[in-house]
């Protein structure tokens, strides 16, 4: 009886209209009306917005903090190259006038001579009084004080320079010279924005972790609801591997798409604080610069954060999978 | 491995199942499906005709004995490998178990595209097999929307699209009419006389006397052979 079946199967299937096959063929090269979905589903419920949020949130406080660094490096490298480039040397009063001039007029000759220095102005009484006035007030006759005399010296090679030389030799010069070199000030500087820097490394971290821990935790929810698709999909043949990348292209979309919106508010934030930084007319503050080289770095992070929401949904979810099955 | 002709496709020996400390499902299977056979499973409810085939489709692995399938100790074979293997078997679930989120097209083009098949190639293999049985004109429909009949040949689409090895398929009769269930049968003796072995999983006393294959009978967690 099954024999009779089968022939007539063959009978039905040879019987198939040359037309019939022709409108299949032609069916077959249509374009789909509806777009193919994943068969591994983001869970459409808390879970989804949850990723959302927490990525565009984190994008948004690395922007932040990471500007901050850029910023805050940029003002470092600015102030160190003004300030590298020249030094000041004190040269300090004798009881007499006319040896305290020909004091000054030697360190000025022995600077102007001395090998990579470019220029040798002496500070006027005025540019003293203007530095002095903010502690003695504007009533003080400077010519009465015995206030020693400045030289800001200019050099061309700040990067070799060899100051304990110079403080040596001016010494043989003039007993009363002393140079001060900034690297004390910018030493402490350099500590101070180590210092930030390392904060901004731990806040870096931590919003790292947290978004780290937001994913593994959204993945495995997400797993556990499309517990059956993945029973299913494991019977039909799917690898771990077929369907971790399956889950992590779909997150991946959205993960770039909340750090693109993550990215697009902080920008103006930046600017903001920029502006503000500048508007601070405090020497330092003015170099803060963010140039294009910066501004890629910020750029750069909805990619970096697609890229580790993918890693880590990758792994979440084939370490979930061994467990599950 | 390559399977060779003369050895089973499935072969037990010894075989039990148990769900953690509770009693055993299954218990002392010894039996051998040979290539291009076609066996109907029988037993009441709750015989472990269920549990039975889910480790014939190796989503479950036996507490006892030795289970080869395509001559792969199943309890010494890796993750990969198992999924490998899991591609050459299609499976008719009593529930269906489609992909309700997908529609009947994706979900019948599924086995094609964990093969890695061009999207070509798949559309025309889809088409062709939902046009024969019936389903053409759904075929972009949610698999959540359709009827349980046609749900029921959906699944039984999904399950041969592949030509698998082995067809194991749990009551596919039992949810379709008459004329759709003697067209099922159709493509089962088809594939089956193409090479296919096949396990049918029923209640039905009028499909195994209209077809008068060899039957296995489950009692009591043991599988008796009745010709």
């Amino acid at each position: 009886m099954a024999d009779d079946v089968i022939e007539k199967f063959r009978e039905d299937k040879a019987a198939t209209p040359k037309a019939s096959k022709a409108k299949l063929k032609e069916l077959a090269r249509q374009k789909p009306p509806v777009e193919r979905k994943a068969e591994l589903p983001l869970d459409e419920g808390y879970a989804k917005t949850f990723i959302k949020v927490t990525v565009a949130v984190a994008v948004f406080l690395f922007a932040i903090t990471l500007s901050g660094v850029l910023g805050i490096n940029a003002m470092f490298e600015n102030s160190k190259r003004q300030v590298v480039s020249n030094f000041t040397v004190q040269v300090l009063p004798k009881p007499n006038y006319e040896e305290s001039r020909q004091d000054l007029l030697n360190v000025v000759g022995f600077l102007e001579k001395y090998p990579d220095v470019v220029q040798v102005s002496v500070l006027s009484d005025s540019e003293l009084h203007a530095l002095l006035e903010p502690w003695l007030g504007g009533n003080v006759d400077i010519e009465l004080l015995p206030i020693p005399k400045l030289l800001d010296v200019k050099i061309d090679n700040a990067k070799g320079f060899d100051y304990k030389t110079l403080a040596a030799r001016l010494s043989e010069v003039s007993a009363e010279a002393s140079i001060n070199d900034h690297n004390l000030w910018l030493s402490r500087l350099l500590k101070f924005i180590n210092s930030l820097k390392m904060l901004a490394v731990t806040v870096l971290v931590l919003v790292a972790a947290a978004a780290i821990t937001a994913i593994v935790f959204a993945a495995k929810t997400g797993l556990n609801v499309h517990k059956e698709i993945i029973s299913i999909l494991h019977v039909i043949g799917a690898t771990d591997k077929y369907i971790a990348l399956n889950y992590v292209k779909e997150i991946s979309k959205m993960s770039l798409l909340a750090g693109i919106a993550g990215a697009a508010a902080a920008a103006p934030a930046i600017v903001i604080i920029g502006d503000m930084a500048k508007g601070i007319e405090a020497g330092i503050f003015n170099s803060v610069s963010f140039g294009a080289g910066e501004w890629l770095y910020i750029l750069l992070l909805p990619l970096i954060s697609t890229a580790m929401t993918a890693l880590t949904a990758y792994l979440t979810v084939v370490k979930t999978l061994r467990e599950m099955m | 491995m390559a399977v060779r002709e003369f050895e089973p496709i499935v072969e037990m020996k010894n075989v039990g199942l148990s769900y953690g400390d509770n009693p055993a499902v299954l218990s002392n299977i010894d039996f051998a499906f040979r290539r291009g056979s076609l066996h109907f499973l029988t037993g009441k409810s709750g015989a472990g005709k269920t549990s039975l085939l889910s480790m014939l489709y190796l989503a479950q692995k036996p507490t006892e004995g030795t289970l080869k399938v395509f001559g792969s100790n199943v309890s010494l074979t890796d993750r990969d490998t198992l999924a490998f293997l899991r591609r050459r078997i299609g499976v008719v679930f009593q529930d269906f178990r489609l992909l309700d989120h997908l529609s009947v097209f994706d979900n019948v083009a599924l086995p094609l595209r964990l093969k890695g098949m061009k999207e070509k190639e798949i559309r025309h293999r889809v088409i062709e097999l939902l046009a024969w049985v019936e389903l053409k004109d759904n075929m972009y429909v949610k698999s959540s929307e359709i009827s349980g009949g046609e749900k029921q040949r959906a699944a039984i689409a999904r399950a041969v699209i592949n030509r698998p090895e082995l067809l194991l398929a749990d009551e596919p009769t039992g949810n379709v009419d008459s004329e759709i269930a003697q067209k099922l049968m159709k493509l089962f003796l088809e594939l089956n006389r193409l090479g296919t072995t096949v396990v049918i999983a029923t209640h039905s006393n009028e499909l195994m006397e209209r077809y008068p294959y060899p039957r296995l009978k489950l009692e009591n967690g043991a599988l008796t052979y009745v010709k």
